[in-house]
């Protein structure tokens, strides 16, 4: 068992060891299982898929956690598609570690909305928008989680961002939980074309629905940002100036 | 007031590009709705359709003779959509539909509309037939202008797309 353990797989028929490779496995302990998967990874991928996510895989934090970093390896078994779910199914604790891992090397895979759905409690969404926020697919998993309900994720995300896309996302379901997402987006990066994106969806006469995130801007430079760039709208323009006068 | 609305696109970003507006020049009321690199990004259809806005804002009323206005309102608003910065007409995309009334009757210029109907006492109907010169291809419209009926709302329906069947105020981006 040691051998094993210690990635020695010389001389083994590993299909025909499969059985032993997975008691191994599962009887490893406080053993560090790294040596053996990356002997694997090597040496034959798809016995570490069969062991790691297989319909026999030993499941638990340690094993998925120790096969992570062959995941590259693991995806050329099995589609991204199902080796994540079935991998998030498997990692009890260590399931964030594989919905972030997803998120960042598929950022615009629609799969990764239900599994955030499943493995987040608290802004769900986020891990996977963090993630595609710097991808070309951000405006569409903002849609993606917009259109399953995720308003927290969505607005934890703009605040994390700046981002204009997960506010123009909200507006198709929740208004006012897009205009709280423009005020932070804003708040967090005065520069965001929040104007644009928000008209987009909205329509050409965006007056009454900017007006109204306002008062949930708590910076100067988000106030004086969208005033620069509300020059057709007067509504907003007077309300902004007001609201500079009192703003430190 | 008459106004003029344009029917948005499909999608989750019907109003890329999307401008609309009205104001009183002398005797003239224009109003305008359009939609300028409707083509491109978010990014790039905001700035083109901002310029579209500063552009129609610095009309003046006419001031020749009431005799004319109306053409002579259209043919300033058009003139200054064709001079918005040259990046965005070379696009080729632009859809637009101007209307001025005086109260006793309409005149339309536009470019890119395969359709324009109107709310005439409450009642929808197509307000110019299938040939009609007010209708063409996308781009800076001409200085060109005809008469239309009067109508409470004039709305433009861009080439390729239809006359929504239901729910048009929102699909022309109308909150209530």
């Amino acid at each position: 068992m040691s051998r094993l353990l210690d990635g020695d797989l010389e001389g083994l028929d590993l299909r025909a060891e499969l059985p032993r490779l997975l008691a191994t496995v599962r009887d490893a302990g406080e053993r560090p299982l790294a040596p053996l998967f990356a002997a694997l990874s090597t040496q034959d991928p798809v016995a570490l898929a069969e062991i790691v996510c297989g319909s026999r895989a030993v499941g638990g934090a340690t094993v998925v956690r120790a096969a992570l970093p062959h995941v590259a390896v693991l995806e050329a078994a099995l589609s991204p598609r199902g080796l994540y779910p079935r991998l998030f199914d498997l990692a009890e604790e260590a399931a964030g570690d594989v919905l972030a891992l997803a998120a960042s090397r598929h950022p615009a895979a629609s799969w990764l909305v239900p599994l955030s759905k499943k493995g987040e409690t608290f802004a769900v969404g986020l891990t996977h928008l963090l993630a595609a926020a710097v991808h070309p697919s951000f405006a569409s998993a903002c849609r993606a989680h917009a259109d399953a309900g995720h308003v927290d994720g969505l607005v934890f995300a703009a605040a994390e961002t700046g981002r204009a896309e997960p506010a123009a996302a909200l507006l198709a379901v929740d208004v006012n939980a897009a205009l709280r997402a423009a005020g932070t987006a804003l708040d967090r990066d005065p520069t965001s074309p929040m104007l644009a994106h928000l008209a987009a969806v909205w329509g050409p006469e965006p007056d009454a629905l900017i007006v109204r995130l306002i008062p949930g801007l708590r910076s100067r430079a988000a106030a004086e940002a969208l005033l620069a760039s509300a020059r057709h709208l007067p509504r907003t323009a007077a309300t902004l100036r007001a609201v500079l006068r009192g703003m430190v | 007031m008459p106004t003029v609305w344009l029917v948005g696109a499909g999608g989750r970003t019907p109003f890329v590009g999307h401008l609309r507006g009205a104001r009183d020049l002398g005797p003239v009321r224009l109003a305008w709705a359009g939609r300028v690199a409707g083509s491109g990004s978010v990014a790039e259809g905001w700035e083109a359709a901002e310029a579209a806005r500063d552009a129609l804002a610095d009309l003046r009323a006419p001031a020749g003779p009431i005799h004319g206005a109306l053409e002579a309102v259209l043919a300033a608003a058009c003139t200054a959509l064709a001079g918005i910065d040259a990046r965005w007409i070379a696009r080729g995309d632009m859809s637009v539909l101007l209307v001025a009334t005086d109260g006793t009757r309409a005149r339309a210029a536009g470019s890119g509309l395969g359709a324009v109907h109107g709310s005439v006492g409450g009642a929808w109907r197509p307000l110019v037939g299938a040939d009609h010169p007010l209708l063409g291809e996308p781009g800076a419209p001409g200085a060109a202008s005809h008469d239309v009926p009067l109508a409470d709302v004039w709305v433009g329906v861009p080439v390729g797309l239809p006359f929504p069947k239901r729910d048009l105020p929102l699909a022309c981006g109308v909150h209530p």
